[in-house]
């Protein structure tokens, strides 16, 4: 009986692993054949088709990079930063991201100079900012947890050692690993408050290159305009409408649809 | 010849003669210019009750300063609401020369402009005349013209220009301000702030045009700006393009027989979103009154003033007639269209259906209709777009959505039609408008992949046509990784149950260890000094259980009665005693404060039971029970003892 149960649980296990494997390998070619259309110049099919991967439940840097590159193409400059900022969250130091994040940024900014407007859609991000950016959700995680367990781990060794100079040692290590596990707690609250409380987006649909922001959610009283790319801080949503913030604090509303989240 | 003689008298008359002749011509070489006298009206038809404004203004050049006299209006059956008048400064006097060298002769001459701005109001209809200004200078007096003016009762419908030629009047003036208009004002004979809606009472969805004013009766308001905005929850707010202070022409309207200009500071189109009495509430406005000429360096002082709140009536749509999935934003007067891009395309091309909603009303809240699944194509999401132009009172504009279809087999393929129901409030009925279906004839191009993801031949249809500098900007960036590491999303790390698991329990397995740990030593000290109270108690016990044993040869009995007095002494001092010898005993419990004779007591005690072990008779019953006996007198002794604590500490 209890070999029949154990043999039932082996197959599970190998049908499970190769459904997933199967389903992998699906994902991925639909993957590849998305990069294909891209590399043939069919920019709005390669983006559909990267749209169709998202809708499967694919959370990936590549995706995010490649899609942000064909939106990018179409001249859809603002889902083109929404992207590469998605990538950027998954992997902060993609350099491609980077480079081509900033190129897009240098571009609307010289058009904007160009019309008459000063624009600077590089957020400003103060050393807190710059640190929880560093960091993914998952190495920070990983970080915290590597350090908590060997601060206990130093405690129940130096628990067990006699010599005084040993004990001593090990107290000054596990202080000193306290203090990082400290630190990377901290990281790890902030990077669990921006998953859970920040929702950040950009602004990804413009008229005549500028999204206005208005007074309300039931007015088209115009407050200020943002620029295709602007990074805003969504803190309230109401009636198919978003409360933003931008980086220089002011605050106002416009159509959620206008909006795409990072 | 013959001479003629001429009396003192005739000399006499001829004298008088000359002198008139001369003054005469002196006078008339010295009469100044007639002088400019210019009248005008603001106006061009004039209402009983309503203020009209007349500018006279006199340009005269003389020796001396011109002596004005205006038409006395008040005689003539006129109110004056207000009189400016403007003098020119200085006299503006010049000087001149005549003539040269040592005839030249300065001649001072006195030339300017008087203004005299009046604002008038004639309280009944009637016929009325304004009479000439009159200027004399340097003794000569200039008449100006007359001028009749009728006026009308308000609702008349002569209108007709009747002010004489000559008059020159203005556009502009406008109806005073009804009651009903002031309905709610906060009434204040210097300046009060007031909001009028075009309608107090309206359907959901209609548009009322709300205009706020100030209402001031002093000259001289700068600097305004609104602490509160108008309050207008409930109602969705446009505001109109066109709209410019600069070019707004302000009116003066009389209000409680003082003469007000009425100034608009804001001019918003309003929606209703619901029914029932909504209030906009009132807005605060400051500004700056007096001061900030020139030459004086007074600020003028601070007002603010708040209007009353505003309510409007929203009566609901209609329940009748509702058409079933009625958006209830979709009120106004449109027109509705439904086109695609290419109606001849293959498998796999882009083919944009574009639904349009164009007109008048709250064109941005307006539903549009979706397509639902529609077979042989394959859909994405639709993308809106809003125009809205607020023009002339009215708000108008364009509402699309466009859809991306993409036919997946060939054939006549059909993108079926669509409905958009709104509420016309111009017939104040619900109206629907469908729109025809397309036909899409499909030729066979690439097959769709198993994946169901479509792949086409190039085609530009539904892509963006790409600026050149962004394409020189796309030139200059990376371009796509083809790495396939992709998967699916997964919770954050930090969410997981093990992860939890560990960073909780990992300090609960550890604190709880310690915890242990501690509770195990308190543990073992609690019993340790609780041996020495129960030293006395286990002795006994002991020698009451040996007691009771009955067959036990000397050897055992005196081995188990040493054992057992050892035993209390180890209990009793806390120290372990087995093993020391029996001076070593003795000094050990002298340490501890046994005094002497006790000291040697317990030694000869355990000694005797060490030899009695070896006896050749064994020992009765009694005689047992008498050891056992002393043995606990022992015991007790050393158990009155207050011992000093081991190591010898006082």
């Amino acid at each position: 009986m209890k070999l029949r149960i154990l043999l039932a649980g082996c197959l599970c296990a190998v049908f499970l692993f190769i459904g997933t494997s199967a389903a992998a390998s699906t994902l991925e070619s639909m993957f590849e054949k998305a990069n294909d259309s891209f590399g043939e110049g069919r920019y709005a099919e390669a983006v559909a088709q990267y749209q169709e991967l998202e809708k499967l439940g694919v959370e990936s840097a590549a995706l995010f990079y490649n899609r942000a590159t064909a939106e990018s193409r179409l001249g859809h400059l603002g889902r083109a930063v929404q992207y590469y900022e998605k990538v950027l969250a998954i992997q902060p130091m993609d350099d491609n991201a980077v480079y081509n994040l900033k190129v897009i940024r240098d571009y609307i900014a010289r058009r904007a100079n160009q019309q008459g407007r000063d624009a600077d859609l590089a957020p400003a991000a103060g050393p807190w900012r710059t640190i929880l950016d560093r960091f993914t959700t998952t190495s920070a995680s990983m970080s915290f947890l590597i350090f908590y367990l060997l601060f206990f781990s130093v405690l129940i060794v130096r628990r067990w050692m006699r010599g005084e100079w040993i004990r001593l040692s090990l107290g000054v290590g596990a202080g000193i690993l306290l203090v990082i596990s400290v630190c990377l707690c901290v990281v790890l609250l902030g990077k669990r408050h921006q998953t859970y409380y920040e929702h950040e987006a950009v602004v990804v649909s413009v008229e005549n290159d500028l999204r206005p922001v208005y007074d309300g959610p039931n007015n088209a009283v115009k407050r200020f305009e943002l620029e295709e790319g602007s990074r805003v801080q969504i803190l309230e949503n109401k009636r198919g409408y978003a409360k933003i913030r931008d980086d220089q604090g002011r605050d106002g509303w416009v159509r959620r649809e206008t909006l795409g989240s990072i | 010849m013959r001479m003629i003689r001429i009396g003192s008298r005739q000399w006499g008359m001829l004298l008088c003669a000359s002198l008139v002749l001369v003054s005469l011509s002196t006078r008339a070489a010295t009469r100044p210019p007639d002088p400019d006298i210019q009248v005008r009206f603001d106006r061009q038809s004039f209402v009983a009750g309503e203020p009209f404004q007349i500018e006279i203004s006199v340009t005269a050049e003389g020796q001396g300063e011109p002596n004005i006299t205006l038409p006395n209006f008040e005689g003539a059956g006129f109110q004056v609401l207000r009189k400016n008048v403007t003098r020119p400064s200085s006299g503006y006097s010049f000087s001149f020369s005549i003539g040269t060298g040592q005839n030249a002769r300065q001649v001072i001459k006195n030339s300017g402009t008087t203004q005299y701005s009046i604002v008038l109001s004639a309280s009944r209809a009637g016929k009325y005349s304004i009479e000439p200004v009159k200027v004399v200078l340097d003794g000569f007096t200039f008449t100006g013209k007359r001028y009749p003016i009728e006026v009308f009762d308000r609702g008349s419908t002569s209108g007709a220009a009747t002010a004489s030629s000559g008059v020159s009047a203005s556009a502009g003036g406008a109806a005073a301000v009804s009651e009903e208009q002031l309905e709610g004002a906060q009434l204040d004979p210097d300046y009060f702030l007031h909001m009028i809606p075009s309608k107090r009472s309206c359907t959901v969805g209609e548009q009322i045009v709300l205009d706020v004013y100030l209402f001031t009766s002093v000259g001289n308001i700068r600097a305004n700006q609104f602490d509160k905005e108008p309050g207008t929850e409930g109602f969705w707010v446009e505001r109109f393009d066109d709209f410019d202070l600069r070019n707004y022409r302000n009116r003066q309207v009389v209000i409680n027989g003082i003469l007000y200009e009425q100034v608009l500071l804001k001019k918003l189109a309003l929606f209703p979103t619901k029914s029932g009495s909504l209030t906009i509430s009132p807005p605060i406005l400051s500004f700056m009154v007096g001061g900030g000429g020139f030459f004086t360096f007074s600020r003028g002082k601070q007002v603010r003033r708040a209007a009353s709140a505003v309510t409007i009536d929203v009566l609901p749509l209609p329940a009748t007639g509702k058409p079933s999935g009625f958006a209830d934003a979709n009120i106004g007067q449109y027109s509705f269209f439904v086109d695609a891009g290419e109606t001849n395309v293959k498998t796999g091309e882009l083919v944009t259906v574009t639904v349009s909603v164009r007109g008048s009303g709250n064109i941005r809240s307006v539903v549009l209709p979706e397509f639902g699944e529609v077979d042989g194509f394959k859909m994405y999401p639709p993308e809106t777009d809003v125009e809205v132009e607020a023009r002339g009172g009215q708000v108008t504009g364009m509402s699309q959505s466009k859809t991306l279809f993409i036919p997946e087999k060939e054939g006549n393929l059909t993108v079926p039609a669509l409905s958009f129901s709104f509420f016309d409030l111009r017939t104040k009925s619900y109206k629907t408008v469908q729109s025809k279906p397309i036909a899409i004839r499909v030729a066979k191009g690439k097959q769709p992949d198993a994946g169901g993801v479509v792949v086409s031949t190039p085609s530009t249809a539904g892509d963006h046509q790409v600026d050149a500098s962004i394409e020189r900007m796309n030139a200059g960036m990376r371009t796509i990784v083809n790495e396939v590491n992709i998967s699916k999303r997964t919770a954050p790390m930090f969410s997981r149950g093990w992860y939890l698991v560990l960073i909780f329990g990992v300090p609960v397995l550890f604190f709880g260890y310690l915890i242990v740990l501690r509770v195990k030593k308190r543990a073992e000290e609690n019993f340790t000094r609780g041996r020495s109270r129960r030293a006395e108690a286990d002795a006994k016990k002991a020698l009451a259980s040996l007691e009771k044993e009955s067959g036990l040869s000397n050897d055992r009995f005196f081995s188990k009665l040493h054992k057992i007095v050892l035993s209390f002494l180890e209990d009793r001092l806390e120290e372990t005693v087995v093993g020391d010898t029996m001076n070593q005993l003795s000094v050990r419990l002298s340490k501890r404060g046994v005094d002497e004779a006790l000291c040697k007591e317990v030694v000869a005690t355990l000694e005797e039971y060490e030899f009695a072990r070896f006896a050749r008779t064994e020992g009765s019953a009694g005689e047992r029970s008498k050891d056992v006996q002393r043995a606990a007198a022992l015991i007790s002794k050393i158990s009155a003892v207050a011992l000093t604590p081991a190591g010898g500490a006082q």
